[in-house]
């Protein structure tokens, strides 16, 4: 049997043809742990879309949904929609931002004489043409580098790319689990929040001068998925990666208790600490970037603790943060009534409601 | 408007909860890196209401005792 010789540039790293080279997590839009796809109007302040936060200063408001329009090779997007107007003002911002931790970008190693040039490139769509930008922050955000783009033609996916230099000086966190790098999306701003594209400048920026105020416009649309930064000077196909394994990614942050397809879901075991108190342990399925440090339910009432002949729907519950680890959540909280049996073991598991959900944040 | 919560286990405030947009609840700890914890801080500077863990709105004097405790 002959053999082919694998042309060396293949083996190497800055041929760019390696896995696992997207320093973005869920860059398709594939995973919405928090919102299952639906509409989130006005959009959160803080996390969308799993490893996605929005966040906004100003008048106008926005919505944020997931949505099946996507380019060719894509299933998703997020969609972001103007609900009211506004003209920014000086110090306003609506950004897309995803910090990324530090131990996905050591190998940059940025702030050395070793700093490695990156690329981002995305899918970008929008009801409103002109120049946008975005940019890169260091974790003390004393630190950016904006990046400008254009959206020549209005609701036709365009892929956009920036080549940035790796910055010599400034801050960077190296190997730890903080905030590596801000990656920001800038859809509108005022003036103190931009600076001139191209080059690394001292400050907190979020977006390039030039930027579009595409908040002023009525009903406005912005979708954007494919978003990508790696190592190298080119933008190259967007790195693919199982969903299993995106979300295994993503819950390192993230981790909910969906109960969607079971009214009675089970979401960790219990004892009673008294005959209205509860102390439930949930193990987490991947280790957390830090020990959860905060729970959001749905609703209290859509849950319950059960021995199967005692059943009681749940009061107020939260995190017992000294007994939480990065792999086991132990939440803690009252009954509706003095029904339990102190020292008694007790299932935790959905109060017949599909609607249940339970989400633990780990994020940056 | 957000509530603190006081264990059983220990008898201390040991979170706060939050009511969201979509009348979703969420509870945190007093973690300075979180999130939730510097915007809770913000808020009640700010003069959101904060009620003590049986549901009394706190005054502005005990709301500055109670940060001064906080990380």
């Amino acid at each position: 049997m002959s053999l082919t010789q694998v042309p060396s540039g293949m083996l190497q790293t800055t041929a760019q043809y390696y896995g696992f080279k997207n320093r973005v997590m869920n860059g398709q839009m594939q995973i919405d742990q928090r919102y299952s796809g639906a509409v989130q109007s006005p959009a959160p302040s803080g996390y969308s879309a799993d490893r996605w936060a929005l966040y906004k200063s100003g008048s106008g408001t926005w919505s944020y949904q997931l949505s099946s329009t996507a380019p060719a090779g894509f299933s998703s997007s997020m969609l972001l929609t103007v609900t009211t107007t506004e003209t920014p003002s000086s110090g306003d911002y609506f950004i897309i931002q995803q910090p990324i931790e530090g131990f996905t970008t050591a190998d940059l190693a940025w702030g050395t004489a070793n700093a490695q040039t990156v690329t981002v490139s995305a899918w970008v769509y929008s009801s409103v043409t002109g120049t946008f930008s975005g940019a890169i922050r260091n974790s003390a955000t004393t630190l950016s580098y904006a990046f400008s783009y254009s959206i020549p033609v209005a609701n036709t996916w365009t892929q956009i790319s920036a080549t940035i230099p790796g910055p010599t000086t400034g801050t960077w966190v190296g190997g730890t689990n903080g905030v590596g790098l801000y990656l920001d999306f800038c859809l509108s701003a005022g003036s103190s929040n931009l600076t001139a594209a191209g080059s690394w400048t001292s400050g907190s920026y979020i977006g390039a001068t030039g930027q579009t105020a595409w908040v002023s416009t009525s009903g406005a649309t912005f979708y954007a998925t494919g978003i990508q930064i790696e190592k190298g000077t080119q933008a190259t196909s967007f790195d693919y990666r199982p969903y299993g394994t995106e979300l295994q990614l993503c819950q390192r942050y993230c981790q909910a208790i969906n109960n969607s397809s079971s009214a009675y879901g089970t979401v960790g075991y219990a004892v009673a600490f008294s005959t209205n108190y509860g102390i439930i342990n949930i193990p987490l399925v991947v280790s957390m970037r830090i020990p959860p440090n905060s729970l959001t339910l749905s609703s209290n009432s859509h849950f319950m603790l059960t021995n199967y002949n005692t059943s009681v729907a749940w009061s107020s519950f939260t995190l017992s943060s000294s007994n939480t680890t990065t792999v086991n959540a132990e939440i803690e909280g009252t009954v509706v009534s003095s029904s339990l049996t102190a020292n008694y073991p007790y299932v935790a598991r959905g109060n017949n409601s599909t609607s249940g959900l339970l989400i633990l944040s780990a994020e940056l | 408007m957000y509530k603190l919560f006081k264990s059983q286990v220990t008898d201390q405030i040991i979170s706060v909860c939050r009511e969201n947009q979509n009348n979703s609840i969420t509870s945190f700890s007093f973690a300075p890196e979180s999130t939730d914890y510097q915007q809770f801080k913000k808020d009640i500077q700010n003069g959101v209401e904060l009620m003590d863990s049986t549901g009394t709105v706190m005054t502005q004097e005990q709301i500055t005792t109670f940060l001064s405790t906080l990380p």
